[in-house]
């Protein structure tokens, strides 16, 4: 199978996971459709060198959250130099119409490291060691990341009966 | 909460959905890119070639070389096959003019017979340097830093041209004697360390592990608050075979597995991600500072790999406090790494007080000491007075891994000092008692830098004053003084009766004074403390490094 060919097939594999990764790390649909086109471009012509290549999905995981990070610093860049007449809202985008979900809305209004932590834990599933691993930070580091955002998500939003 | 986290999140990331096949203009930016670093590698060799062409005329019959390209024989033939490694499976560490230990003694062997006698003169081997490969045509070069017995050196040298406060225009290139050692050794160029490049400079090891193979890695740093907007970096990666020669003679930016740029973000940092070594032995990678014309205004040079070459190493701290014991404790560093503990500022810097420390582990009465994001933090309150309930842990990325032995960096906020102001705490672990601790081994600031001394100077000369200079960031726009500190690093940055204590002037963003040494410090090791105290007696700021005195 040709280079391309084989791009095409991981995309079909991977790309709507990574993409649903990527939409709750940033809460933007378009900004997580464009990153997970950057993560493939990025990918693209590595993958014979793929140590295991079974592993795709844990560096395309890595590269989505690296892209999104990067977006966010970016942002903050952006925000710093920007006029004060220009300031945005917190939210990385409008919230969609008929939105309701104030838990949805607390986790957007999180830092995002907490944010992605915690996407990582409770929506993919990973251990706090493969979490750490993705994020390229300490294990410890993930255990405040993530509770400190569940704390600030239970303060935010009572428990459900 | 967990479970109905976990449903939202579920439900939430039902709506996210992607058209099944790959968009085909996806494909095309994939082999656009690849095409652009193609295109990219054409022009910098286009320019490196017109460049070279420019010094050629300057410098006469002068042969001008780039960094890892070995140098043209006197009558190259096209199938001259490349010299054969000299020393096993890698070659030496110097990266130009040659690569080669072959080529390194071809040359000694000219210099030997009066060709570029220029090769000895350490100044000279970094005027030469600044000239052929950062186009630099005014530069002013100052030796740091010359140890003959065992060929190694620092030079710095300065871009008349572009030099100015924030420091550009200046890069401190790390030599090295490969061959003969001292008088009439030719010298060459084993490493590039831009002064503009704070922290610990260039910062490999972000990812978790940056030599996977074929797996991304990724490049992060942090360059002077003080550099002019517009500044960029482009970085370019080389495989190379364990750096066999054969491998990394043809190297030149048309063989870069990987290259791009990089816009300055966030507090002054950079960071990328960049294809992973294809090598598991060693690559080397280039990273240049430009200016918003495109200028080169640093360089750095960086090798990387799981093994280092054998032939020559330089360390960061060639001597230690005293001698070591002969059965030293064990630190947990790998096979040839200096002790943790000799590199230490906080909180122990002797092997004995590092077995103190494992006691009052083991006793539960230092807890803070088995994390390092605790350490880091128990650091900012005891050594900077910050109040415990405002000192957070922002963040922790991997730190600098020195010789095998992987370092973290904390970023310590102070909630009461507002945002850019965060303290950077490098730690590495050791072993105590049995059980891993961590030991702050350097301190920067986001609020301020030093750059004299620079952070590559590992010795001090304490027979005449130090000037102490350095920016000082725009947003640390408060009243604020510094001083700086030299006291025996076995007082652990408490005052002692020795310290040498300086106030050092805060002129805009300069930072500017001289210190005047109470004591000569000989042969020991040295605490050396720049701080930022605000108009109240806070500590705002603290740059901490571990310095000799021979």
């Amino acid at each position: 199978m040709s280079e391309a060919g084989r791009l095409g097939e991981l995309y079909r594999r991977h790309a709507g996971d990574a993409a649903r990764l990527a939409y709750l790390v940033t809460g933007d649909r378009a900004l997580a459709e464009d990153i997970v086109q950057e993560a493939f471009v990025r990918l693209y012509g590595r993958f014979r060198d793929l140590r295991n290549p079974d592993a795709f999905d844990a560096y395309l995981r890595r590269t989505v959250v690296n892209l999104a990070r990067t977006h966010f610093r970016r942002r903050k860049v952006e925000r710093r130099h920007a006029p004060p007449l220009s300031e945005e809202p917190t939210a990385s985008e409008p919230p969609d119409l008929g939105e309701r979900d104030e838990l949805w809305t607390v986790l957007q209004s999180l830092p995002e490291r907490q944010r992605t932590a915690i996407v990582l834990r409770f929506y993919e599933d990973l251990s706090e060691v493969s979490t750490a691993e993705v994020m390229g930070c300490p294990v410890g580091t993930v255990k405040s990341l993530v509770s400190r955002g569940l704390a600030r998500l239970r303060e935010t939003v009572p428990r459900s009966e | 909460m967990d479970p109905d986290l976990k449903q939202m999140l579920d439900r939430r990331a039902e709506d996210m959905r992607l058209a099944p096949d790959l968009p085909p203009v996806t494909l095309r930016r994939a082999h656009r890119r690849r095409g652009w670093s193609v295109a990219f590698a054409s022009m910098t060799v286009l320019a490196v070639i017109t460049g070279t062409v420019a010094l050629v005329q300057t410098f006469g019959t002068t042969t001008t070389r780039r960094i890892g390209q070995s140098p043209t024989p006197p009558a190259p033939s096209e199938s001259t096959p490349p010299p054969p490694v000299a020393t096993g499976d890698y070659a030496v560490p110097a990266i130009w003019p040659e690569t080669n230990l072959a080529d390194i003694q071809a040359e000694q062997a000219a210099v030997d017979a009066g060709s570029d006698s220029w090769r000895t003169d350490p100044a000279a081997v970094g005027q030469r340097f600044a000239h052929d490969v950062a186009g630099w045509d005014d530069v002013a070069v100052s030796v740091s830093w010359i140890d003959p017995s065992n060929g190694l050196g620092v030079v710095h040298v300065v871009d008349r041209a572009t030099f100015d406060t924030a420091l550009t225009g200046a890069m401190t290139l790390d030599l090295a004697q490969v061959g003969r050692k001292g008088a009439g050794g030719v010298w060459s160029v084993e490493g590039v360390g831009p002064d503009a490049v704070i922290g610990q400079g260039i910062d490999l090891s972000c990812g978790t592990d940056p030599f996977v193979r074929g797996a991304p890695a990724t490049l992060c740093g942090t360059l002077s608050p003080a550099l002019a907007a517009g500044t960029t970096i482009r970085y370019a990666l080389f495989d190379g075979d364990g750096f066999d020669v054969a491998a990394v003679d043809p190297v030149s930016f048309a063989d870069a597995t990987d290259q791009g740029t990089m816009v300055i973000g966030l507090h002054d940092r950079f960071q990328t991600e960049f294809a992973g070594p294809l090598d598991t032995n060693a690559s080397l990678l280039l990273v240049e500072v430009l200016d918003s014309s495109g200028g080169v205004v640093a360089m750095l040079t960086q090798r990387i790999g799981r093994q280092r070459a054998p032939v020559i190493h330089h360390s960061l701290s060639p001597t230690t406090t005293g001698p070591e014991p002969t059965t030293a404790p064990s630190t947990g560093v790998s096979d040839g790494a200096p002790p943790a503990i000799a590199r230490a500022l906080w909180p122990v810097v002797t092997p004995a007080r590092l077995d103190d420390l494992g006691q009052d582990v083991a006793n539960g009465k230092a807890d803070y000491a088995l994390q390092a994001d605790t350490t880091a933090k128990e650091f900012a309150v005891r050594m900077l007075g910050w109040p415990s309930d405002r000192v957070t842990v922002e963040g922790m990325a991997d730190g600098i891994v020195y010789r095998g032995v992987p370092g973290v960096q904390a970023i310590v906020q102070n909630a009461d000092l507002g945002p850019s102001t965060a303290l950077i705490v490098d730690l590495e672990p050791a072993t105590a008692g049995g059980r891993t601790v961590w030991l702050v081994v350097g301190v920067q600031s986001e609020l301020f830098h030093v750059l004299c001394p620079p952070l590559h100077q590992s010795t001090l000369d304490t027979s005449s004053p130090l000037d102490v200079c350095g920016a000082v960031a725009p947003t640390a726009a408060v009243p604020a003084i510094a001083s700086a500190t030299v006291e025996y690093i076995e007082s652990e940055m408490q005052p002692s009766e020795a310290q040498s204590l300086a106030a050092i002037k805060i002129n805009g963003v300069a930072l500017q004074g001289r210190l005047q040494f109470n004591a000569a410090y000989a042969n020991s090791d040295v605490s050396f403390v720049v701080r930022l105290i605000g108009s109240d007696g806070t500590v705002l700021a603290m740059e901490a490094r571990r310095l000799h005195v021979a």
